[in-house]
């Protein structure tokens, strides 16, 4: 399941086992955006498969997104203490300092999937 | 000329030439044919002439030849033997002769030949002795011309009589012997002759003996023969049949005769045919013999062709018939084709010449003739007039069909300007009737194409009357909105005075303090708040979740609550401080909505500078306070948990910070700063490093300065992108000799 980039919203692919998502994120109304995409990540999750992968590359979300992507780890941490294999791909550019503070900000909470930061080539 | 008389003229010429060329070759061609037949002709009568001499001198002359002669006769000549008798003793002709006994000769001779004579085998025979003294002669009795053995005959071998005996010398000879008559009465007599001699046992030449024949027998046959009349002619001298039988030659003879002749000393030859015409005949003329020169002696034959003559001529008269005939239908029916076509191209002129004048009405003629087709030039140009007619006509047909239409669409025009002006008062009345009459008259006159004209002028006038009148409409709703807006916007602006008002207005002495404070939509969630008390001064920058006129409510409650959360009376750490407006807040927004789940709150970080411990102390929420001093440039981070958010515990303390002897600058900010982001497809946020960077890099460290440098890199940074948040920037230090003065008051105030 494919939600297109729009201006201010980034581009989430969704399969039973990945989720991609990228992009800048600052919607005028968050929730309006974040209900589809949450709906379908639980979908995604609630499936039989054993892993499910995350990357996440984003180059700029607004505070009320920031609460988007709590509620994104948080389902992501319900489903691995579930008993799923998840890894978080935190992708963010070297000189992106804004970034990698973010995804050491979520790092924090996160405990039952495995976090990873990884420096994206700009190439990608 | 016009074109058909061209076309004819030249058709004509063209059958002239034809005619001229075909006369000329065929000339040629009866050139060719009479010179052949000419040659034909002398082969012909040549080879008869010849071979009706030859068979008459073989059987008639020859055998009397002392060698080829036949054997009776031959027998007469041999000097050994006595034909005459049958005895063996000597030939008494020889004998005779010897003696010179002419008599019995003669009397011999005349045994040999009486026979012969008599019947007309020869027509005479003569002997001569060695001397040339004739010994016998006898002659036909039916003779032509001279008597051969008169007096007054002299054959022409007489004046050469030597050369004649010696010609014998080797034998017989064939010769053509011409004997005249002295007398000149009689007509010469041309004779075939064979003569021979007679030589005794010595082989000596005794006599000769001559037999001869006369021509005029053959001449006679091979004109019966061959039905042609014939003539002698001796040089310039002819003989005929007739002048033997003295007879009166014919005139129509003598003329051929004349013109042959003439032929003869015209063209200098003496062997020719050719035909004369005035005479209806062909006149030839061969060689007598093959033994005598044609110049001497030739036989003229004419030839009757007064019948082929005349056929030829018919025919030929009727070629020319033929020939006329067909030219005159050729040139009568291409004058028809030419006549047709050009009547119905000068039609189809007639036709244009009309529709050049606006004459549409002429039908086209459309007769198809007997020389004319569908498919014709003509005809093709005459649909393509007749094409050209019928779009002139449709063009026509839809030209009124126009006029109609416009002369409607005039008058739906000038009943709604009409209309228009009824509903109009006094001159503006007045003047659009007017307007009208004047319209209506410029439409009603002139040609198709002025009318045309006035129509469209017409039409764009009243569409600018038009044009105006709903430009009058738009103006007032345009008008209506902008109030609406201008009403809007004041209520903004208005706002934004209220937000402005709330912000401080007075800084303390001892402080320097700069500010960049920018809401993107005139108000904003972002404020900044200071405090100065006598003892200590707060100063906080906060973000409110949300902009615009959401942002800048909430940035109302959380001011009243930095202010409410002020201690006065006791010490208060910059974390506790913030801790107290975090409580409150969450009081505050849990008791206006009880399903308040967003994240309504704020980030930002606080700072508190007392000023007898010279000690600044600063809390953050998701906020950090940057520090530079001297190249050194450093960053103090707050506690990562917003205020006021359902994710904090209402008792959540903040971590205070402590900075004894401040010095140098310190900068606080809002994310509306650090989250500009550059105009790239993947965008890098400004970020804090960026700002640690200027600070380090900044010469003048004043706040005044920072705050520029800041402001200009932001603005650098993100290029033509218009600003994604509320911005705001805070930079202060401490004036250090207001400072000493104040310690040293306070020091001094100290017991």
């Amino acid at each position: 399941m494919n939600f297109e980039a729009g201006q201010r919203t980034p581009l989430v692919q969704l399969t039973p086992t990945s989720c991609l998502i990228r992009g800048e994120c600052y919607p005028e109304n968050i929730s309006e955006w974040s209900e589809p995409v949450l709906t379908a990540l639980e979908e995604c999750l609630g499936n039989d498969e054993s892993e499910f992968k995350v990357d996440i590359e984003l180059y700029y979300f607004n505070s009320s997104s920031a609460k988007f992507l709590f509620d994104f780890f948080e389902f992501l941490e319900e489903s691995a203490e579930g008993g799923k294999t998840i890894t978080v791909n935190w992708r963010y550019r070297a000189e992106d300092d804004t970034m990698q503070e973010a995804g050491e900000d979520f790092e924090e909470d996160m405990s039952a999937c495995t976090y990873n930061m990884v420096v994206a080539e700009e190439a990608e | 000329m016009t074109i058909k008389s061209k076309v004819l003229l030249i058709i004509l010429l063209g059958i002239g030439s034809l005619f001229a060329a075909n006369f000329f070759s065929s000339q040629q061609m009866n050139v060719a044919n009479k010179l052949y037949s000419a040659e034909e002709s002398i082969t012909a009568h040549t080879s008869a002439w010849f071979s009706n001499m030859d068979t008459q001198f073989v059987s008639n002359l020859l055998t009397f030849d002392p060698l080829d002669g036949s054997e009776s006769n031959s027998s007469y000549w041999d000097p050994d033997v006595d034909a005459f008798t049958g005895s063996d003793d000597p030939n008494p002709l020889y004998v005779a002769i010897a003696d010179k006994d002419v008599e019995s000769a003669a009397a011999l001779f005349e045994q040999i030949f009486a026979n012969a004579i008599m019947e007309e085998q020869i027509t005479f025979a003569i002997a001569y002795d060695k001397r040339g003294l004739q010994l016998y002669c006898e002659s036909s009795l039916y003779l032509v011309g001279v008597d051969p053995c008169e007096e007054s005959a002299q054959p022409d071998y007489f004046l050469k009589f030597g050369s004649f005996i010696s010609s014998l010398e080797n034998g017989s000879i064939r010769r053509v012997t011409q004997i005249n008559d002295l007398t000149g009465d009689m007509p010469v007599s041309i004779n075939d002759t064979l003569a021979f001699p007679l030589a005794n046992e010595a082989e000596e030449i005794i006599a000769m003996v001559v037999v001869g024949r006369n021509v005029i027998d053959s001449l006679e046959q091979f004109s019966e023969n061959f039905e042609i009349e014939t003539a002698i002619a001796l040089g310039e001298k002819a003989l005929t049949v007739h002048d033997y039988y003295d007879e009166e030659r014919p005139e129509e003879l003598s003329a051929l005769i004349g013109s042959g002749l003439a032929y003869s000393r015209d063209e200098g030859t003496f062997s020719y045919s050719f035909i004369a015409e005035e005479y209806g005949n062909r006149i030839s003329s061969i060689p007598f013999s093959k033994e005598i020169r044609a110049s001497d002696l030739r036989i003229l034959i004419f030839d009757d062709q007064a019948e082929l003559l005349t056929a030829l001529k018919e025919a030929e008269t009727a070629a020319f018939i033929i020939f006329v005939v067909v030219a005159l239908v050729i040139l009568g029916l291409v004058f028809l084709v030419t006549t047709s076509s050009f009547n119905r191209i000068l039609d189809a002129i007639h036709l244009l010449e009309k529709m050049g004048e606006g004459d549409l009405s002429v039908e086209p003629a459309h007769a198809i003739g007997a020389f004319s087709s569908k498919n014709d030039e003509v005809s093709r140009l005459q649909s393509t007039i007749d094409d050209y007619r019928n779009h002139r006509l449709d063009a026509e047909e839809h030209r009124k069909e126009r006029a109609r239409r416009r002369d409607e669409r005039d008058r739906i025009m000038f009943d709604k300007m009409s209309a228009l002006a009824d509903q109009l008062e006094g001159e503006a009345r007045s003047m659009l009737k007017q307007e009208i009459n004047e319209m209506q008259s410029s439409v009603s006159s002139g040609s198709d194409e002025e009318k045309e004209r006035a129509s469209i002028e017409i039409m764009s006038r009243a569409f600018s009357k038009m044009s105006d009148e709903v430009s009058t409409l738009i103006d007032a709703r345009t008008h209506e909105l902008v109030v609406a807006k201008d009403e809007i916007n004041s209520s903004i602006r208005y706002a934004a005075k209220l937000q402005n008002a709330l912000l401080p207005k007075t800084m303390p002495g001892d402080l320097d303090i700069r500010v960049e404070w920018r809401p993107r939509d005139m108000v904003g969630g972002d404020i900044y708040f200071i405090k100065d008390l006598p003892d200590r001064v707060y100063i906080a920058v906060v973000d409110c979740t949300g902009h615009g006129v959401p942002g800048a409510f909430l940035s109302i409650i959380a001011r009243s609550h930095l202010d409410k959360a002020i201690d006065l009376d006791h010490y208060q750490s910059a974390g506790a401080y913030l801790s107290a407006v975090n409580e409150l807040l969450k009081e505050t927004l849990s008791r206006s909505d009880q399903k308040n789940t967003s994240e309504e709150g704020f980030d930002g970080g606080v700072c508190i500078y007392y000023r007898k411990e010279h000690k600044l102390e600063f809390a953050g929420a998701k906020s950090s306070i940057f520090n530079v001093s001297g190249v050194d440039a450093t960053e103090t981070s707050g506690d990562r948990k917003s205020v006021g958010s359902t994710r904090m515990a209402a008792d959540f303390v903040y971590t205070t910070h402590e900075i004894n002897s401040p010095k140098g600058a310190f900068v606080m900010l809002t994310d509306g700063i650090t989250d500009v982001m550059s105009p790239a497809e993947k965008p890098i946020a400004f970020g804090r490093r960026r700002v640690l960077k200027i600070l380090r890099d900044a010469t003048d460290k004043t706040p005044e300065n920072i705050v520029n440098n800041i402001m200009s890199s932001v603005n650098l940074y993100r290029g033509g992108a218009p600003f994604r948040d509320d911005l705001t920037l805070l930079a202060f230090s401490l004036i250090e000799e207001d400072r000493e003065n104040r310690t040293a008051e306070v020091v001094g105030e100290d017991p």
